[in-house]
């Protein structure tokens, strides 16, 4: 079988930190070869070089050699990469939210109206045929949208496949490197996903595929390359996939899975949403109804755009939300954000790069900065409130503590967040919820591309947080089983509307109908 | 009311012109004839900017640059004395090369400077016309020797403040004449611009306007999705010198006067005042901005005088007024920016 991509001995590294040691990888065509690894394995580091990612041109560029197709190569930017035929689906995605998703689809390889053809870039653009081309496109992967909606309108689910289209849009493509495409999906939307990647393996695209999730990458790959800080560890065939001796390499340690013992539920409402109505993108749904109970961790879940994150984005007024919502027997206005953070509401966003975090701030002032900044802790002098300096020796121990609690792999605290990878730019959010410790926490896929053993610490600090301190939190996430394991009620969305609430029958048949917004009765 | 936030502030400028040729007390011929004239010395150079917005570096005050090579290949045409119709081609075939050359440096100077383009680009635009004067004021006599000594001062080194080029004036004179309001002038210019701005809207829907699109979104997106994000950005600077250079040509042939030290100050100010007024904002502009902004930004510019003399029986007072309402528009822009970006 001939060899579509073959890497020998690269090395990366950042100031004095080897991301990536003398990693040999090889990529035969039409194959399906997984990467996993624990968060700030190198996985990332690895498949920016093969991008020729700016970042990695920046710091310093790389060693080692890359034959596509038994050329040798220096791959200097992005734009070389894919001319080679590499495309990249970005962890966090690289989309133009101001543009429609046609455009982005078609983004630097957009159809010209053939009797402007030698205008050259002036040529006009055919917008018609983007429309199609795209529709095309998207169609490979299973969804039907109209093209012509702003990105910044979709959810992120749908954002997802959007950048998975105009990869696949590319008729050059041979190398399709996906960088933990499903952690925002669904169990339904991944099934798609898969059956379509593997359709796309069998034209001859090769596909490099990293996740998390072990049995995806079990079912999908052909190979598994797995690496452990920053070297390949090991690398199975087909036959000899183990999930557990997979883990085992990954991690370098086995893993418990937390669950929570569960409580009764016959408790006060501590927020209630009473008919309230919702605008974003270009719905708008009424009628919606939620009462949230003092002390619990309620799961809100659901299909890619059905609305999973409609509370906890309206209540912040990130979506447009109004009608009657109470907390503790007193009216609140949905978007009034100084007032509810103050009251001990806090929302840890889904798309933490451009919600939830200060990129080019270190690591101790983004786990610490709401907490003196809103809650006067953290200060030298606490009378002179806003004027008073910042206790530094509280913040450093205490980031320390915390750093060293989520299991954070940094050089130091005073690291920039913008340095670390996604999933411990994640720890770092988590982290911060954890010092600003509300009455009510929303968090918004609170595991999405974190590693398996990252995620129980994650997970357990949320249950720790809720049985110790008595946090009610409201987990609004796809991973169905993680849900399943940490919550006390779990709520199905259905066309954003509340379609069916479960207390305890978890396991049941009915909470997978009811994603799909049917019940038992019906069927 | 969110979709109609880009009208606001046409129709506050609109307001104010009503009530400004409500106190001027001046006839609509007046208006009509002082706009022709307007539109066709500035028209362009609300075009020239709509290509940095668009690539998401904000006003590119810079054009002066653009103006400064017009004034320059004007004057070697001026220089050489070639007959008019001959030189204006020749004038602009010139400038547009100078300004690729100009624009080249510019791009290359605003790449190093992301994120604070619109500042970098005024100070640029100050010392490309610190430079522009030394060569023209002291060089020209020494070091370069004219053709034509009557460009020169009496002294013998430096070029004249002022040169008539009354020829060039009447260059489009007697072709498709038009009378608009109390003024007698071409069609031509006109039609130049409105072709110009059509070209503009075109290159804005081709492949590089797609790119400047994205750019101007997010360059480091734009990057990772393998656009030339340098490369994008200094086109859209160097059609931008053009523009201007090309505008600054339509501005001289139809004053008939060539302001060799000052003609291509300030400018950039009142372009951008303009643009704003017709509901540009520093990250989004399209020709519909411009040709709106040129209408009701120089109206209220003509009247204001007037009206400040009939209201306060001092006309100074309107002259302030005029740069009073230009800065004012810029800043008033600048406000309303930031509040649609928060929202």
């Amino acid at each position: 079988m001939e060899y579509v991509l073959k890497v020998k001995r690269l090395s990366k590294n950042f100031n004095e930190v080897k991301a990536l040691d003398r990693v040999d990888f090889d990529l035969k065509k039409g194959e399906i070869h997984g990467i996993i690894g624990a968060n700030g394995s190198g996985k990332s580091t690895f498949v920016n070089i093969l991008f020729g990612s700016k970042y990695i041109r920046d710091t310093g560029g790389y060693e080692g050699e890359i034959f596509i197709e038994n050329k040798k190569l220096d791959i200097k930017n992005t734009h070389h990469a894919m001319k080679y035929g590499i495309g990249m689906v970005h962890q966090e995605l690289a989309l133009l939210g101001e543009l429609d998703i046609s455009s982005n689809i078609k983004i630097n390889r957009e159809n010209i109206i053939d009797k402007t053809k030698l205008l050259g870039d002036f040529a006009l653009v055919d917008r018609e045929k983007n429309e199609t081309d795209a529709k095309k496109a998207l169609s490979k992967v299973g969804v039907d949208i109209n093209p012509r909606i702003k990105v910044k309108d979709i959810s992120t689910n749908l954002k997802q496949f959007v950048e998975i289209a105009r990869e696949i849009d590319n008729d050059k493509l041979k190398i399709l490197i996906l960088d933990e495409p499903t952690s925002s999906l669904n169990i339904e939307e991944t099934k798609i996903l898969l059956s379509n990647l593997k359709e796309l393996a069998n034209t001859g695209i090769s596909i490099i595929f990293i996740s998390h999730r072990l049995e995806e990458i079990v079912d999908i790959c052909h190979r598994v390359t797995i690496f452990r800080d920053g070297r390949v560890v090991s690398r199975y065939d087909k036959e000899d996939f183990d999930i557990n001796k997979m883990a085992m390499d990954m991690i370098g340690k086995e893993i418990v899975q937390v669950s929570k013992k569960r409580k009764n539920n016959d408790k006060e409402n501590i927020l209630s949403f009473k008919n309230v109505e919702v605008s974003y993108g270009y719905g708008h749904y009424k009628n919606i109804s939620l009462d949230i109970k003092k002390g619990e961790i309620l799961g809100i879940t659901g299909l890619a755009g059905h609305g999973q994150e409609i509370f906890g984005y309206g209540l912040m007024g990130l979506y447009d939300m109004k009608g009657e919502v109470i907390f503790k027997e007193e009216k609140i206005i949905p978007g009034d954000m100084e007032r509810i953070i103050q009251e001990g509401i806090y929302l840890l966003p889904d798309e933490r790069k451009e919600l939830g975090l200060f990129l080019n701030r270190s690591v101790w002032k983004n786990l610490v900065f709401e907490s003196y900044d809103g809650q006067n802790r953290f200060l030298k002098y606490p009378a002179l409130g806003k004027l008073s300096p910042l206790n530094h020796k509280a913040i450093r121990k205490y980031s320390n503590k915390m750093v060293e609690k989520l299991n954070i792999k940094v050089k130091d605290i005073d690291q920039k967040v913008m340095d670390l990878s996604g999933g411990n730019q994640q720890k770092v959010c988590i982290g911060r919820a954890i010092t600003i410790d509300p009455e009510v926490l929303f968090v918004g896929e609170p595991t999405r591309g974190i590693d398996l053993y990252s995620k129980e610490i994650i997970l357990d600090l949320l249950l720790e947080l809720n049985e110790e301190r008595n946090t009610t939190i409201i987990i609004f996430s796809g991973e169905i089983s993680e849900l399943k394991r940490v919550c006390d009620r779990i709520v199905v969305m259905y066309r954003n509307q509340v379609f069916k609430i479960f207390d305890d029958d978890f396991e049941s048949e009915e909470l997978s109908l009811a994603l799909s917004g049917r019940s038992l009765e019906r069927v | 009311m969110k979709r109609y936030n880009e009208y606001y502030v046409p129709i506050f400028f609109l307001i104010l012109s009503i009530l400004g040729i409500v106190a001027a007390r001046v006839g609509f011929n007046f208006i009509l004839a002082e706009l022709y004239a307007r539109f066709v010395r500035n028209g362009i150079f609300l075009l020239a900017l709509i290509f940095p917005i668009m690539a998401g570096m904000g006003i590119n005050f810079s054009i002066t640059i653009g103006a400064i090579a017009a004034q320059i290949s004007m004057l070697i045409v001026m220089d050489i004395g070639f007959v008019p119709s001959l030189g204006f081609i020749i004038a602009i075939l010139l400038s547009v090369t100078l300004s690729i050359i100009f624009g080249n440096i510019i791009g290359n100077l605003l790449n190093r400077a992301k994120g604070k383009e619109m500042i970098a680009s005024m100070v640029i635009g100050f010392l490309g016309t610190s430079l522009y004067q030394i060569v023209f004021m002291v060089a020209y006599g020494t070091v370069i020797k004219p053709f034509n000594k009557d460009i020169l001062l009496t002294r013998g080194i430096g070029v004249k403040s002022m040169l008539d080029i009354g020829e060039y004036k009447d260059l489009f004179s007697n072709l498709l004449p038009i009378r608009i309001g109390d003024a007698e002038g071409s069609l031509v210019p006109i039609i130049i611009i409105i072709i110009v701005g059509i070209i503009v809207h075109l290159i804005t829907k081709s492949k590089i306007g797609y790119r400047m699109n994205s750019v101007g979104e997010n360059m480091y997106l734009a990057e990772k999705v393998g656009i030339h994000v340098d490369n994008t950005r200094k086109i859209a600077i160097i059609m931008s010198t053009i523009l201007a250079s090309l505008a600054q040509i339509m501005f001289i042939q139809n004053l008939g006067i060539l302001n060799v030290y000052t003609g291509h100050l300030n400018l950039d100010i009142f372009a951008s005042a303009a643009l704003l007024a017709g509901g540009a904002t520093f990250k989004k502009a399209n020709i519909k901005n411009a040709f709106i902004g040129i209408f009701l930004f120089h109206t209220l510019f003509i009247v204001s005088p007037l009206a400040g003399q009939n209201i306060f029986k001092n006309p100074a007072l309107g002259e302030y007024f005029r740069s009073c309402i230009a800065y004012g528009t810029i800043v008033f822009a600048l406000m309303i920016n930031l509040k649609i970006k928060t929202e």
